[in-house]
């Protein structure tokens, strides 16, 4: 990374340095930037969900020759009330548990969050067989929040291998699977980047421009492409059934012309919706303390049309798009089926990271209030980062150990 | 339209290269890198499908969003390769699809004839204004509707059934010509991002034709191929990666996570259903122009949760798709058992699988590839009694040789 910093002074000496700033350059990727495809020393799995209706399976692998050992960190975004929506009266319980897992060289591992994984003897072709990374507890039903693997070395201080990547699967009771790739942070393990005297607080600071920085800068932009909400589905109307059908009210489920036949509901053909989860990069797990970080989404359709929202995340969010807001995702207002939505924090607010999940369905319903309908989960992209960007430096303080 | 012009572009064009190098190293233009999750000029869809008469599997049909991330007008001349395969001795008016899977069940559709795999392409262009997204639906295209271009236009898949990739490439929008991203806050490394929605439903057409409402979706991110800050000579001949290289070389190795094919995952309250797991690779490198596809032989490292390592290896000519059990044993599922893809083998359920293409060193060539994983699962809620889901694999590392994607003349 130095070397990168001094090639990149040379450049601007002038052309003549041309040459040797393309070698460094092309042999390089950047290397600091938070990846959902390569190794990292902090993997993030914003959405893990035990909640009697959909479960989640884990795996996590260690990418590298060595052995690797990570402390990993439930966090639970559910709120304290489960009946009533999170709000200022109806806190976030923002509780974590954290286990160890060992992993040699190369080794995947899974588990189920609703069941997690015991330490001991397993028949062959079962669950638990395998070199058991640690005893991993399961969550409790009713959780929603995510999970958060920092690698450390044998005496649980954070250590920059970049030798962990993950995988959730949310599987449904009904079996439908919808998958996404964990968020990893890279470390830096330059022997000169910069030293906490916390061990435990990790830097988010590390930029192609601040080669000292410890851990991946979070994204300054998340890029999020998604199909309007509640635009009816076209592929399904050609191979399934999008006859409309009343979505909610006195009339779910039941044929309909227009919304007023549907008792408060909507009259929709197989409307297509998608949930967004988003974090805040900056976490104080040892004291407990949320973070919360004020995102501004600018919303563009297919004409160019620009719209926009806000909302804020506070410990975990996650929501459909209509509740972030109520038109300006929606098909009703943007009148096309693909819409481009950028999320930027506010200035000096915390960093994001996010997956989203799309939600598709066909009106052929057998019974009147029954849809079948099948999740797919997409990584969101990024653009630049939050150290360079905006002048902020994310932390993540872990517990003592 | 408050559209910025290209003024990066235009000043490396006419020769500003000096002032271009400069303004790109204060930004840091050491970033150049294959993502699927950051914009690029070179855009992969490795596996796209069309079958809505339900004739390989269940109704199918792909849904395809392509997205300009720059407050720029840019254009992108894209290939559409049907890579689907038909018998032999099916009539040519009315071709037959088929999969090696097809032809090694009981019912083969190809009945006294061979499974035959071609490899075609359309290509077509679209210009897309500041921050635009598009989307299509494969089996229909984008004809008459374009949003803000009359003259961009999306064709059809070439058959019904297809099985193919879709590959886009970042031009000038006034020449159409190769060119590098517009977008200063990415250093640009190119402004194209995408996502491909594979969608099933349960149709059926026999003698009467019945839609019970059963569907199944998975959603995978589009490939990128980024920039490097070397200057792209806008020819037809992309170097990717290797010395020279207009864009970032593709991954050394591909690492896929899986869990072995048959394992029997039980999840909350007692649901239980197998899972197999299919990987679409795709060489990085084609000659569209001539229509050759390449060649690549894969070697496959597969570690159980024992730390226990198997090898494996295939080749694959223009793309495909395989079942993991599949790699290593005849593409019968009453081979799968001995596969070392397979729980029955390895008996643990995660498996870790590193992917390394073997370099063309005579000729000098790379011959790296992309992949994308599909898990298809039992359940309940899905079309013949199958749910998927797809994920982006991960890359490791990049090669000192580059691969080369010819496009046709303009």
């Amino acid at each position: 990374m130095r070397m990168v910093n001094r090639n990149r002074g040379l450049c601007m000496l002038g052309a003549a340095a041309f040459g040797v700033c393309a070698l460094v350059n092309v042999a390089s990727a950047n290397p600091s930037d938070v990846t959902t495809e390569k190794g990292g020393s902090v993997i993030i799995l914003p959405k893990v969900v035990w909640d009697g209706t959909r479960d989640t399976i884990i795996q996590i692998a260690n990418i590298n020759n060595l052995p690797a050992q990570a402390r990993c960190f439930y966090i639970d975004g559910g709120p304290l009330n489960p009946n009533l929506p999170p709000g200022p009266t109806n806190p976030q319980l923002w509780n974590e548990t954290d286990f160890n897992i060992f992993l040699t060289k190369q080794q995947p591992t899974q588990w189920v969050a609703s069941l997690g994984r015991r330490v001991g003897v397993d028949s062959f072709k079962t669950a638990g067989y395998g070199i058991d990374p640690g005893l991993i507890p399961p969550v409790r039903r009713g959780f929603t929040g995510e999970l958060k693997c920092v690698q450390v070395d044998d005496s649980d201080i954070p250590v920059r291998g970049n030798s962990l990547k993950g995988e959730a699967t949310l599987r449904r009771f009904d079996g439908d699977v919808s998958k996404y790739n964990a968020i990893a942070l890279r470390g830096n393990n330059d022997p000169n980047a910069e030293v906490n005297a916390n061990p435990n607080q990790l830097n988010l600071d590390w930029t192609q421009l601040n080669g000292v920085g410890q851990y991946s800068a979070c994204p300054n932009t998340l890029i999020f492409d998604h199909i309007a909400y509640e635009a009816p589905d076209l592929v399904v109307d050609q191979i399934g059934n999008c006859d409309p059908r009343c979505y909610g009210g006195t009339n779910n489920g039941l044929a309909c012309a227009n919304t007023s036949e549907c008792g408060g509901g909507k009259c929709l053909s197989c409307p297509v919706t998608t949930n967004l989860t988003l974090v805040p990069c900056d976490e104080d797990i040892e004291n407990q303390v949320p973070s919360s970080s004020t995102v501004q989404f600018a919303i563009w359709d297919e004409f160019e049309r620009r719209f926009s929202s806000s909302v804020t995340v506070n410990c975990w969010l996650s929501a459909e798009l209509n509740q972030i807001h109520p038109n300006a995702f929606s098909f009703s207002t943007l009148g096309t089926f693909s819409a481009h939505t950028r999320i930027t924090p506010n200035p000096g607010a915390p960093g994001v990271l996010g997956v989203a999940e799309e939600t598709r369905r066909d009106n052929s319903n057998q019974l009147p209030s029954v849809f079948f309908s099948a999740v797919a989960a997409y990584n969101l992209e990024g653009e630049g980062n939050r150290f360079d960007g905006s002048g902020v430096t994310d932390t993540i303080v872990l517990p003592t150990p | 339209m408050s559209t910025k012009t290209g003024n990066m572009r235009r000043m490396i064009r006419s020769g500003g290269v000096a002032a271009a190098v400069i303004t790109l190293g204060m930004l840091g233009a050491a970033r150049a890198d294959v993502a699927s999750d950051q914009p690029a000029t070179i855009l992969i869809f490795p596996k796209l499908v069309v079958d809505t008469s339900a004739q390989l599997g269940p109704a199918t049909d792909s849904e395809v969003q392509v997205t300009n991330t720059s407050n720029s007008v840019i254009a992108a001349r894209c290939f559409l390769v049907n890579a689907t395969s038909f018998c032999s001795n099916s009539p040519t008016d009315s071709p037959i699809a088929c999969t090696p899977e097809t032809e090694a069940s009981a019912t083969p559709r190809c009945t006294g004839g061979t499974c035959v795999p071609q490899w075609t392409e359309n290509d077509f262009r679209m210009t897309l204004t500041k921050r635009q997204p598009v989307s299509w639906k494969l089996s229909e295209g984008r004809l008459s509707d374009f949003p803000l271009s009359p003259s961009s236009s999306i064709p059809a898949a070439q058959t019904d059934p297809f099985i193919g990739e879709l590959r886009c490439v970042e031009v000038d929008p006034s020449t159409f010509a190769p060119t590098v991203g517009l977008n200063p806050d990415n250093n640009f490394v190119g402004d194209l991002k995408g996502e491909a929605t594979i969608i099933s439903t349960s149709r059926h057409i026999n003698a009467t034709e019945t839609r019970d409402g059963r569907i199944d979706v998975r959603k995978y991110n589009g490939i990128g191929i980024q920039s490097t800050d070397l200057p792209n000579d806008g020819n037809d001949t992309l170097l990717i990666g290797g010395p020279n290289a207009e864009y970032s070389g593709c991954p050394n190795v591909i690492i896929v996570d899986h869990l072995f094919d048959d394992a029997n995952v039980q999840s909350s309250g007692g649901f239980t259903g197998t899972v197999r797991t299919d990987l679409t690779i795709t060489p990085c490198g084609a000659d569209l122009n001539q229509q050759i596809p390449n060649t690549v032989t894969l070697q496959f490292l597969v570690f159980n949760e024992f730390e226990q390592r198997f090898s494996t290896s295939t080749r694959i000519t223009c793309s495909k798709e395989v079942q993991l059990s599949n790699i290593d044993t005849r593409p019968t599922a009453t081979d799968n058992t001995a596969s070392i893809f397979n729980v029955n083998v390895q008996g643990t359920f995660a498996g870790q699988t590193r992917i390394r293409p073997v370099a063309d060193t005579t000729n000098g060539i790379a011959d790296t590839v992309l992949a994308v994983a599909e898990e298809f699962w039992d359940c309940t809620n899905g079309p013949q009694g199958r749910c998927s889901d797809s994920a982006n694999v991960h890359f490791q590392g990049s090669r000192d040789l580059g691969d080369v994607m010819i496009l046709p003349g303009e």
